[in-house]
């Protein structure tokens, strides 16, 4: 017997805790997904177990193949749209927004006020789709599954007003440089008034069965906890970043687009835990509901996109009708609208935070680059640390807390 | 001579217009009618520019010559007025077309239309009407709706074509381009007519509704329609080719080529070898590249170095394949090398000449190099065994008493049915090579296909890997190592290598013809006969004023 | 937003909220249980006393019709002589994002409009319903206004639709069609050279 080993022989008399430590055992390393129901995408996480206690964890990502850089320069600067769509695949206005409001910063271009207005109004329908997912996701993965079906009940409501408004639930590719696509379809803003109440009364179910249920409560509060410095190190945006009492709205802290005249506030978490996550989420919902009504009330009528044919494809029937139309629809579609040379970086709150495009042209009809920051990866790479010492149990809803999605973390 | 455009210092040419100065720095005056190697005609206005000469007037660029000291106003509202105007009008009778036509995608209304207008017109009335798909000739049709009257095509056929086949008919807005009665459109540079169209006016009919302009990839060749070897631009999209289009080359070709040139590229795409086999009748096996060279190394190993054995060269061939095949017939010791290739035709005092092959210079070359004895295909009695490079110009009947026949060939015939072995072959569009005109020009080709078709490859690589298979110790690995084994042995290309060829070739010492026919461009005064490595290559995929657009 | 407060005694004793929840619970119970259930499709217009919460549609017998302007399967929209209003542009082909319409095209020899689709294919496999190509067509020749998806089927080439099966739904004229559906002026001149304008063959492209 070593020196060593009669210290340690020594100790652990006097140390029970040693004594158990003692006890032959090993870490166990295990695989959650890629391809697991609980992993909201497709993404891996390597996870290293001392019994049910999360030692240490590796997410890994790039299961979805999604080439998005590499794609879009392949691609004319409206086909990249429907890439953008598939970015956070919940929300896809906000995506397709926040890139094209980067092309318009290129080009020059200022949308019109109405589309301005739907932008903002579809917008805010998508963020409260994303939200209510991940809540309803977190209440289902906690064995609440009753709260999951009121989100998505409320979700498919909303869902029908954007099939209606885009001519697609998810995949929309409805914003266009200088304006959107489609208007309003007649009686659209009656039916979208009529389902709002509904909405925001499954939310207030949400709310009573969850926020104060005490083993919602025991589960969440002070599990997954990051403080506010920390989670700046780490680049957290949007709500996992005002979880932690950070005050960073994009749309309040930049305004863009019309949302210096809407009147909403950013709630404010506290301690950062997958609790505040949670009830920051279900009362942004409540906001947005907010906007949603401002936009109905002070959207002005008007054209939905602008009249340049350098940007924008002619109306309809100038190019079934006049060589000047039709030509300048040729040269749109054959070529791309040529956007001038330069790099812009456009950033706007998406559901999960901060959605920053940068965007390279070099003058071509087809983008020279574009980079995303999703505002998924910051977060996902601070899971290994916010799910540390946990217990496996806890894994789930933490991660779900933090709303990852595959699409915009991978490129 | 020194001028200013837009502010700018210009050393224009004395003998510049306004349009060619500014040009020099890269600023653009467009224009429909104009044409660097026509006739200056005024017709469209829309090269309308401000100079100081004539302050507050708008003068035409491409009729005034520049002078000492002159400023040019490109950008002037005036003059961007015009342009506006100029569009408008031109697009008052022209039809709603793009979504038939043919040069969308390279037409100069829709390139300037977002240019200078991207506006609706404000003029509202009908549309004239006017003859549309009127067949001028066996190559081109025209629709006069679309036909802008710049007579691009009227100038060409008088000064360049000098067949005066053309005209315009009837006045102001109801004018058109007409044939004359009972005389088509018929002369062998029709086609450039089509090129020099800046609308879809004039199109082409063998190229017509085939594929659309942008969805082809345009890689530079040289055409291989006769000896006069145009550059070209070979359209092409998977392993279809769509068209040759002229390239400037002022030595060669301008920025002119013929009809029958025109249509070399089907050769390209129909019937032909497209895989490696063995056997012929019905014993024929598709056997892969691998089996069918060792079958042809099993044919012709017995009779290596035991004479009776000859080499068919077509003047198709490129310098690597023929230096290939000289190379390998030394390594089977060849008693007979044959020069075969397609028949005369018809020449004329321009771009066309009677020898229909595009190396028949380059194949002699080479043979001189090696020291070879080049001889006619109908001797071919001498021999009882014989390996073909390409199938042109060999007497079918000659064939069937061989013992041993193998041919490298590109398109299924007559002759390939008769082979043991049949090596498919790319056509010149599809491989990297070198070619020498009838003038003694050197002249480099580039892959213009970008998918392989079977199990087709170069023929200098068929020779390589018989070569390999008869057990020799070095063979050619690539189109540069073929060049450079003939470089090697040849006194007119000693120390040159196939990729420091020039992009627009290099004229050969000592090969230059003493006569020459009237009109055929020809090398510049002075011109180096062997130029200093070129500067890097420039995007060859840029059109060109030939091809009308501004791709 | 309140800051998040720590359980009182009531909520920590669960009881209280267990029974809050409940009662959420009871009320979408009893009311799914005792209610009717109106099969209406439009979920919010199922509004009254005694109508159920439930939302839940019993596909299929119950369908829900997709909204105008929704976009399903593509549908080559004919002319009023039946023949389709595609005039071969390639415009759709070009936008698409997934490349996953095919077309080659020929010509009328007898009509003013010379060129149609040989062949329109589109696989709606490939298809990302993204509704680029209705938006890029020159014609009004494609819409995407079928009211139905792109049907399941049992192989991949199954999926891919030609232009005998596209061409469906009612005919659509349009004024500015009368300047170019015109007749021409003057037929082709009898030359010798006269044929038909382009090549008959048609190949991949």
């Amino acid at each position: 017997m070593t020196d060593t080993d009669q210290a340690s022989a020594l100790e652990a008399e006097n140390d029970p805790l040693a004594v158990e430590a003692e006890i032959p055992h090993s870490l166990m390393t295990m695989n959650l997904g890629p391809s697991h129901p609980a992993m909201h995408g497709t993404v891996r996480l390597t996870v290293t177990l001392d019994g049910e206690t999360i030692v240490n964890s590796v997410p890994e990502i790039g299961f979805l193949h999604r080439g998005f850089s590499k794609s879009s320069e392949n691609s004319t600067w409206h086909q990249v749209l429907p890439y953008t769509d598939r970015l956070n695949y919940v929300s896809p206005i906000l995506n397709n927004t926040g890139y094209i409001m980067g092309v318009e910063k290129l080009a020059g271009v200022k949308p019109t006020e109405r589309a301005e207005y739907l932008r903002v109004l579809g917008g805010e329908i998508s963020r409260i789709c994303d939200h209510l997912t991940c809540v309803g996701a977190i209440g289902l993965e906690l064995g609440a599954f009753t709260v999951f079906l009121y989100a998505i009940e409320a979700r498919e409501l909303l869902w029908d007003r954007i099939a209606e408004l885009c001519g697609a639930r998810v995949t929309v590719s409805w914003t266009r440089i200088g304006g959107v696509a489609t208007d309003m379809p007649p009686g659209w803003e009656e039916r979208l008034r009529d389902c709002l109440p509904r909405v925001v009364e499954l939310t207030n179910e949400i709310d009573t069965l969850l926020t104060r249920n005490r083993i919602f409560v025991d589960r969440t509060r002070g599990v997954g906890v990051i403080g506010a410095e920390e989670a700046i190190d780490y680049g957290f945006t949007g709500p996992c970043l005002r979880a932690c009492g950070v005050n960073y709205d994009v749309r309040k802290a930049h305004p863009y687009s019309v949302y210096d005249r809407m009147d909403f506030e950013v709630p404010l978490g506290s301690k950062g835990d997958t609790y505040d996550r949670y009830v920051l989420r279900l009362e942004e919902i409540r906001q947005s509901h907010r906007i949603i009504e401002q936009c109905l009330q002070q959207m002005p009528p008007g054209p939905i996109v602008i009249d340049d044919w350098r940007y924008a494809l002619p109306p309809k029937k100038e190019v079934f009708g006049s060589i000047e139309g039709v030509m300048a629809h040729f040269k749109l579609i054959m070529e791309g609208m040529l956007i001038p040379a330069g790099e812009v970086y456009v950033y706007t709150e998406g559901a999960n935070g901060e959605l920053g495009f940068h965007i390279v042209s070099n003058g071509k009809g087809k983008p020279y680059a574009i980079q995303v920051r999703g505002p998924g990866l910051p977060i996902l790479s601070a899971l290994p640390r916010l799910i540390q010492g946990h217990a496996i149990a806890d894994l789930i809803p933490i991660f779900d807390s933090i709303n990852m999605i595959g699409g915009e973390v991978e490129q | 001579m020194k001028v200013f455009v837009d502010g700018a210092e210009v050393e224009a040419d004395p003998r510049d217009n306004l349009i060619e100065a500014a040009r020099r720095i890269g600023v653009a005056i467009p224009y429909f009618c104009y044409h660097p190697r026509l006739s200056v005609a005024g017709q469209c206005r829309m090269c309308l520019v401000e100079t100081s000469d004539a302050p507050g007037r708008l003068v035409p660029g491409c009729q005034v010559r520049v002078k000492e000291g002159l400023k040019i106003v490109t950008t002037s509202p005036a003059v961007k007025e015009n342009q506006r105007g100029c569009m408008e009008f031109h697009l008052i009778n022209h039809p709603v077309d793009c979504a038939i036509c043919d040069q969308s995608g390279e037409c100069k209304l829709q390139d300037y239309y977002m240019e200078y207008d991207h506006q609706p017109s404000r003029i509202r009335t009908y549309k004239l009407n006017k003859p549309k798909r009127e067949v001028f000739g066996p190559l081109v049709v025209y629709d006069a709706e679309r036909c802008i009257m710049c007579t691009r095509c009227v100038r060409f056929m008088d000064e360049v074509a000098q067949e005066p086949q053309l005209a315009v008919v009837q006045r102001g807005s109801h004018s058109l381009i007409a044939t004359f009665p009972g005389q088509p459109l018929d002369s062998k540079y029709s086609g450039n007519t089509v090129d020099i169209c800046p609308v879809g006016a004039l199109l082409n009919r063998d190229f017509r509704f085939q594929s659309r302009v942008w969805f082809v990839n345009k890689s530079p060749t040289v055409c291989t329609g006769c000896s006069t070897g145009c550059n070209v631009y070979g359209e092409s999209r998977g392993n279809v080719m769509y068209r040759l289009l002229p390239r400037r080359n002022e030595e060669v070709n301008q920025v002119w080529m013929c009809d029958e040139g025109r249509l070399t590229y089907h050769a390209t795409n129909d019937s032909r070898t497209e895989w490696a086999r063995t056997g012929k009748g019905d014993a024929q096996q598709s056997v892969g590249p691998r089996l069918a060279v060792e079958r042809a190394v099993e044919l012709l190993k017995p009779l290596a170095g035991k004479g009776g054995l000859g080499i068919a060269i077509s003047a198709q061939c490129t310098n690597e394949e023929a230096a290939a095949a000289f190379l390998l017939g030394a390594q089977l010791g060849a008693v007979h090398y044959y020069l075969g290739g397609n028949p005369p035709g018809d020449h004329d005092e321009f771009l066309i000449r009677g020898d229909k092959n595009p190396n028949t210079h380059g194949v002699q070359l080479a043979a001189q190099a090696f020291g070879v004895q080049l001889e006619e295909p109908k001797g071919l009695d001498a021999v009882k065994a014989l390996l073909a490079f390409r199938t042109e110009g060999l007497p079918i009947d000659k064939l069937q008493r061989l013992e041993v026949f193998i041919a490298v060939a590109q398109n299924e015939n007559a002759v390939t049915a008769e082979a043991q072995v049949v090596l498919p072959c790319q056509s010149v569009y599809e491989q990297d090579c070198s070619l020498v005109n009838w003038y003694g020009r050197l002249q480099r080709t580039w892959a213009a296909v970008p998918a392989e078709r079977g199990d087709s490859a170069p023929g200098w690589r068929w020779a390589a890997d018989l070569m390999k298979g008869l057990g020799a110790a070095s063979f050619p690995k690539s189109a540069g190592d073929a060049f450079e084994a003939l470089a090697q042995k040849s006194m007119h290309l000693t120390g040159l290598k196939l990729a420091e060829i020039p992009d627009d070739g290099l004229v050969l010492e000592g090969e230059m013809p003493t006569q020459w026919p009237a009109r055929a461009p020809r090398p510049g005064p002075g011109a180096p006969s062997i130029r200093p490595p070129s500067p890097p290559r420039p995007d060859l995929r840029v059109g060109d004023e030939a091809s009308g657009g501004s791709r | 937003m309140k800051p998040t407060t720590d359980l009182d005694f009531g909520e920590r004793f669960y009881l209280r909220e267990a029974v809050k929840g409940m009662g959420v619970i009871a009320r979408h119970f009893w009311k799914n249980l005792l209610g009717f259930r109106d099969p209406n499709a439009e979920i919010m217009q199922r509004k009254g006393p005694g109508v159920n919460m439930v939302s839940t549609m019993n596909y299929p017998e119950e369908r829900k019709a997709y909204p105008p302007g929704y976009r399903g399967m593509h549908r080559l929209v004919p002319r009023i002589d039946g023949k389709p209003r595609c005039v071969a542009c390639y415009m759709c082909a070009t936008a698409c994002p997934a490349q996953c319409i095919y077309i080659e095209a020929g010509e009328y020899d007898d009509q003013a409009i010379e060129k149609y689709p040989v062949r329109f294919e589109i696989d709606e496999l490939r298809c990302i319903v993204c509704g680029f190509c209705v938006e890029a067509c020159p014609k009004d020749a494609i819409r995407m206004d079928t009211g139905t998806h792109a049907p399941a089927v049992l192989s991949r080439p199954l999926a891919v639709f030609d232009k005998e099966a596209l061409l469906q739904g009612p005919a659509v004229e349009h004024p500015s069609d009368l300047m170019t559906y015109r007749v021409p002026l003057r037929t082709p001149s009898a030359d010798p050279t006269a044929g038909p304008t382009s090549r008959g063959d048609v190949k991949d492209h």
